[in-house]
């Protein structure tokens, strides 16, 4: 009989395997030939690329591709933008997103959550492009909306763009705007399918919203923040190239404070052509994001096993 | 006792809520609203007025402008519908697959996978190796595919997916197992309806990564009648940053302000309106099944 | 339209496969699903393609991209057809057409180069520059070709118009012949000078011009009497204003050269401009202006720009490229239809530069498979002038007729207008030889002749001929590069007090020496001399 059993349970894992192997394949396919099969390319950051010799014949030059970007006196200040920046996104971004989550979980006219909801989403819609225009709009120092209020009540004007020092705000708050309805939906599908049973037993035990929220809601959804976190970290290194060039425009006054390495990068490419450079810049970026996931799952493994990633 | 207790937290509550939102929604519409209002006003109503809540004066000339360059509006509307349906279709299914077996507990290469989706993110070969690929080997230069085949797996999805599978009770999936369910079966008839609204999401975002790509026909399409429908607006507005010394034919001037948000509202109404289908995933309570029977 | 249906067909097919599946999971149901992707999979891959030209066995087919204006050509085809009958009989070989947009260009012509895509000629321009594309690796280096395949079209230019494209030594592109000069000035609306009776002819610098403007901002309200854009424009430091002449292009991404030769150097000293006193002057001179308001306090975008100059909200536009040509295309595309006027600064003589030469041409991809039949398509370009004008303007009497056949004017059809036109790229400049164009405004037939007029008094360039092979000094090109994007800038638009403290001119040319401008001029210096020393007696 047992081993009956065991002949029966083997096949089944195995034919378990199998079905499981082929319902992974195909995305597999997918991932291995659009990202997996150009990435060796990566190695064109410390190659003089040559067509006719293809990518393994070119020829061999060492870290020459990372010299503009390090020898350029502004590595530093770009790292550190960049990072600093993205880091203050997140953070306010995915705070605010859990925050107006929960409220919107909290309102019990499902037309007026739906309504709440999809009007924050709008903002995610709108280009940057044309972000960048209502930003110009606002912003000008001549006829901006900001500076016809303030002028109106007497102040004097700011000019806004000659003006490193407001930036990392301004740029926050612009981040914040798009970014929040996007990921308030992901929370929010997370905190949707959570039976309410065990809200009950929070009422039941004395308890009221607050503490609905503390000890039920957050903890479920603390793998889904866990993730969010870990994905921002891995790219903290890569700008959003479109956010920054529509809305800064490589004005240079701001530049201090609102470079980043992909903005720096694009410019030196309109300048000098030279596509191995940008390829050293995305490798630099890259390994950073990735050293910087190994810690920060090191660090998550010691205080929450489930939760880490790998 | 605790009814009124929750009553009255309500009341409260709600107050404070409404007090949150209305402003938070206003930033959020207002610029929506200023864009559709530009489309419909006069250009240089635009340029002496700036933006407003109400057209100072009226005008259709930027849809006029854009409905009237030959013809490939309809064209492209067509090319970014297909291959948002097919790819976001296509993608959710292969996504939440594979996301399955990254969450399966007993599945050997679910961490291993994980990884391997997960790396992706990080690191990237760069346009020149990737632009080889399709053109040279793959040869899906100015082909519909190569619209919809890179973006069919976004690893964010994916891992994001991964998690909500997780969280799924594991009884369900032993006691399915145990009543002699294969691994499809499991994934359609438990996995996937309790997960609506992760799908829910995923799809959305996938529509809108497809919607609004760019970057793939920026590469790869060279012929006119494969443009998506942004790309396609984009070439239609760029068009007119010409060079400044003498064109060769006198044309009208564009109304660039105006025709500018009108393609802004052209590409956004599409997913307005899918919006409310999506909606209804987001519902408190309708997901809920699971366990106490179906 | 029959492989667009089937694709329709299949894709719906496999629509309904999929809700199928979801709704009555079965592996075989999974498994058909799939081999139906992958069918429709190859389906696609093979019969989704460029339409291209049916080629027969023997005669090659050559593809060529270039820049085009205005959507896209509905009547491409047609006039590819027409070009393949001339170019059959004469070169025994036909052209498929691969129009792309200003914007495409900059990116893809660079990397259909540098992947070594099937390509046989590329048309190189501001756009995609000529530096930019060699760099790349992809071009063909002519010099064996010309003399033997093409003897027609080396004899028919000078030397000089030949060493005016060699790159190391190799010639790497053909320059389209456009002849023409540039001035430093102002394109003004000829109502507006008229109004305040400002005798522009006699304006012999910026400051003489500085009555006008005084005369916009006290009685013209809306009016911003100097364009400026968030990128290139509202600034005077142009180098051929001050007499110099740049060495390669190192600057900020949308800024002027700063590394600059005096026209009139005999010894050809290659310097670092913003050290200089006329750089100074013009930054001071646009401080000056901008405190006064004559530029706008933030600069709009491009596009905000163009709205407001159809608008009338400018008085006038400094560019460094004032011409002889006709404005009215322009004063209609972008003035909303005023007259424009040339209006060159008074004794300043135009300046003959490499990039006057040299500023656009076709090249040969190293990657084509048949490079002297793309040669022979390029000289055809310059000596037939049925081909030229086919590709400039479409098919006669279809495109456009024939206005006065003697003196070559020609127009569109009747009831066409520049947008409604089925081909129009929209670029006199690009497809070879202009002396070979016909005319499309009057104003045009005289340009030539004001053009030669011009030439008379103008001067040479020390460095005629020069192409800096910028490989060596490459990241002090990029550092620099960002250090004039952040500093350079907004001193030479005004933005910034020259003698501010933390972002003035010491600091911008401090920052330079820090980001290695002293070796970029160094190693210039070193090719100039090597090069005089090579090709001049």
């Amino acid at each position: 009989m047992v081993k009956f059993t065991n002949k029966r349970r083997w096949t089944k894992r195995k034919g378990q395997a199998v079905s499981l192997y082929l319902m992974a394949l195909p995305g597999v396919l997918v991932i291995t030939i659009f990202c997996y099969l150009p990435m060796p390319g990566i190695i064109l950051a410390f190659k003089d690329y040559d067509f006719s010799r293809g990518v393994f014949g070119s020829r061999w030059i060492g870290f020459e591709n990372f010299r503009f970007f390090f020898a350029s006196g502004v590595a530093w200040r770009l790292i550190r933008n960049t990072v600093g920046l993205n880091f203050l996104f997140m953070v306010t971004v995915q705070t605010c997103a859990v925050i107006i989550a929960l409220l919107l979980n909290e309102i019990y006219e499902y037309h007026l959550a739906k309504i709440y909801q999809s009007v924050l989403f709008f903002p995610h819609l709108i280009s940057w492009v044309i972000v960048g225009y209502f930003a110009y709009a606002i912003l000008d120092a001549d006829r901006g909306l900001i500076n016809s209020i303030i002028s109106h009540f007497g102040f004097g004007k700011i000019s806004w763009y000659s003006e490193p020092k407001y930036w990392p705000a301004i740029l926050n708050f612009i981040s914040l705007w798009k970014g929040l309805g996007y990921f308030s939906i992901i929370y929010l599908a997370g905190m949707v399918a959570i039976d309410p049973e065990y809200y009950e037993a929070v009422r039941i035990d004395g308890g009221r919203k607050w503490h609905e929220m503390w000890y039920v809601t957050l903890p479920f959804i603390k793998p889904l923040i866990y993730i969010n976190v870990f994905l921002a970290l891995g790219r903290i290194f890569y700008g959003n190239f479109d956010f920054f060039y529509n809305v800064v425009r490589n004005t240079g006054q701001i530049l201090s404070t609102t470079d980043i390495i992909d903005t720096y990068v694009v410019r030196t490419l309109t300048v000098l052509g030279d596509f191995n450079m940008a390829a050293a810049a995305g490798l630099f970026q890259g390994v950073c994001g990735f050293i910087l996931i190994l810690l920060a799952n090191w660090v998550v493994r010691k205080i929450d096993s489930e939760s880490a990633i790998f | 006792m605790t009814e009124k207790n929750s009553k009255l937290n309500d009341k409260s509550f709600k107050m404070t809520i409404i007090a949150i939102f209305i402003p938070i929604c206003l930033i959020s519409i207002i610029p929506l609203w200023v864009i559709f209002v530009a489309s419909f006003t006069q250009d240089k109503a635009i340029s002496d007025y700036g933006y407003q809540l109400w057209p100072k004066i009226f005008s259709l000339e930027a849809y006029t402008y854009i409905f009237t360059t030959p013809g490939l509006i309809g064209r492209a509307y067509l090319i970014s519908t297909i291959v948002t349906v097919t790819g976001t279709i296509v993608g959710v299914t292969l996504m939440s697959m594979l996301a399955y077996t990254i969450a399966h507990r007993n599945f050997k290469l679910s961490k291993g996978l994980g990884f391997y989706v997960f790396f992706t993110m990080l690191f990237s070969g760069g346009v020149v190796p990737y632009y080889i690929l399709v053109t040279r080997y793959l040869h899906l230069k100015n082909t519909i595919w190569i619209l919809i085949l890179p973006l069919l797996i976004n690893p964010f999805s994916v891992m994001l997916l991964r998690t909500y599978f997780r969280r799924l009770p594991q009884s369900l999936f032993e006691a399915a197992e145990l009543d002699g369910a294969g691994e499809f079966q499991i994934f359609f008839k438990i996995a996937l309806p309790l997960s609506k609204p992760a799908i829910a999401t995923i799809g959305l975002f996938s529509i809108l990564s497809y919607w609004n790509d760019m970057y793939q026909a920026l590469l790869f399409i060279d012929d006119q009648r494969l443009y998506p429908l942004p790309y396609l607006l984009y070439r239609i507005i760029f068009e007119h940053n010409i060079i400044q010394e003498g064109a060769q034919y006198t044309g009208t001037i564009t109304p660039y302000q105006s025709v500018r948000m009108a393609m802004a509202v052209l590409a956004i109404v599409p997913i307005l309106s899918a919006f409310p289908f999506i909606q209804r995933f987001f519902i408190r309570g309708i997901t809920l099944g699971g366990l106490k029977g179906e | 339209m029959g492989l667009r249906e089937c694709l329709i067909n299949c894709i719906k097919f496999l629509l309904k496969g999929v809700f199928e599946m979801i709704y009555k999971f079965t592996f075989k149901r999974f498994l058909a699903l799939w081999l139906s992707l992958l069918f429709t999979l190859s389906v696609g891959i093979v019969f989704t393609s460029y339409p291209k030209s049916a080629a027969s066995a023997d005669i090659p087919v050559l593809k060529y991209y270039y820049v085009c204006d205005i959507a896209l050509p509905e009547d491409l085809k047609e006039v590819q057809d027409a070009a393949n009958e001339i170019l059959v009989k004469k070169i025994g070989a036909k052209i498929e057409l691969h129009p792309l947009s200003f914007h495409e260009v900059t990116t893809k012509i660079p990397l259909i180069l540098a992947s070594g895509e099937d390509a046989d000629i590329v048309s190189l321009s501001n756009f995609c520059p000529y530096i930019t594309a060699f760099q790349t690796g992809g071009l063909l280096a002519l010099d064996d070709l010309l003399p033997k395949v093409t003897p027609t079209l080396w004899k028919k230019y000078d030397k000089k118009v030949w060493n005016a494209v060699r790159i190391k030594g190799k010639i790497y592109m053909v320059p389209n012949n456009n002849p023409g000069v540039s001035y430093p000035g102002f394109w003004v609306p000829k109502d507006l000078t008229d109004k305040y009776k400002f005798n522009w002819k006699n304006a012999d610098s910026w400051e003489a011009w500085e009555p006008f403007f005084d005369a916009i901002l006290k009685n013209e309200k809306d009016v911003i009497p100097i364009l400026s854009t968030q990128d290139y424009w509202g600034r005077l430091w142009f180098p051929n204003y001050y007499g110099y002449d740049s060495v390669g292009s190192v600057s900020a991404p949308s800024g002027q050269p700063l590394v600059v030769v005096k026209v009139n150097d005999p010894k050809r000293r290659v310097i670092a401009a913003p050290f200089t006193d006329d750089y100074k002057a013009a930054v001071e001179l646009a401080r000056k202006w901008y405190l006064k308001g004559y530029f706008a306090k933030t600069p709009p975008t491009e596009a905000e720009m163009m709205t407001m100059r159809a608008n009338g909200k400018f008085a006038a536009f400094a560019v460094p490229f004032v011409g002889e040509w006709d404005t009215t295309a322009m004063a209609n595309n972008e003035w909303g239809g005023r007259t424009i006027l040339q209006a060159k600064i008074k004794g300043k003589p135009p300046i003959i530069t490499t990039g006057t030469i040299a500023g656009s041409g076709n090249a040969v991809c190293k990657a084509s498979k048949h490079p002297d039949k793309a040669l022979k398509f390029i000289e055809q370009m310059h000596t037939n002038a049925a081909l030229h004008n086919l590709l400039n303007f479409g098919i006669e009497g279809k495109h456009w007729v024939w206005k006065d056949k003697t003196r070559k004017l020609i127009s569109l059809p009747e009831g066409v207008t520049g947008r409604t036109a089925r081909y129009n790229p929209n670029t006199y400049w690009q497809f070879g030889d202009r002396r070979l164009q016909y005319f499309m405004a009057e104003g045009d037939i005289d340009t030539a002749k004001r053009v030669a007029q011009a030439m008379k008094s103008a001067v040479y360039s020390p460095i005629l001929g020069f192409i800096p092979d910028p490989t060596p000094v490459k990241a002090e090109i990029a550092a620099v590069s960002s250090v004039a994007q952040e500093y350079g800038e907004p001193l030479e638009k005004g933005l910034v007090d020259p003698n501010d403290p933390m972002r003035g001119l010491a600091v911008f040319q401090q920052k330079l020496k820090e980001a290695g401008i002293d070796k970029i001029v160094a190693e210039f210096q070193k090719q100039v001399d090597e090069w005089a020393a090579q090709n001049l007696q």
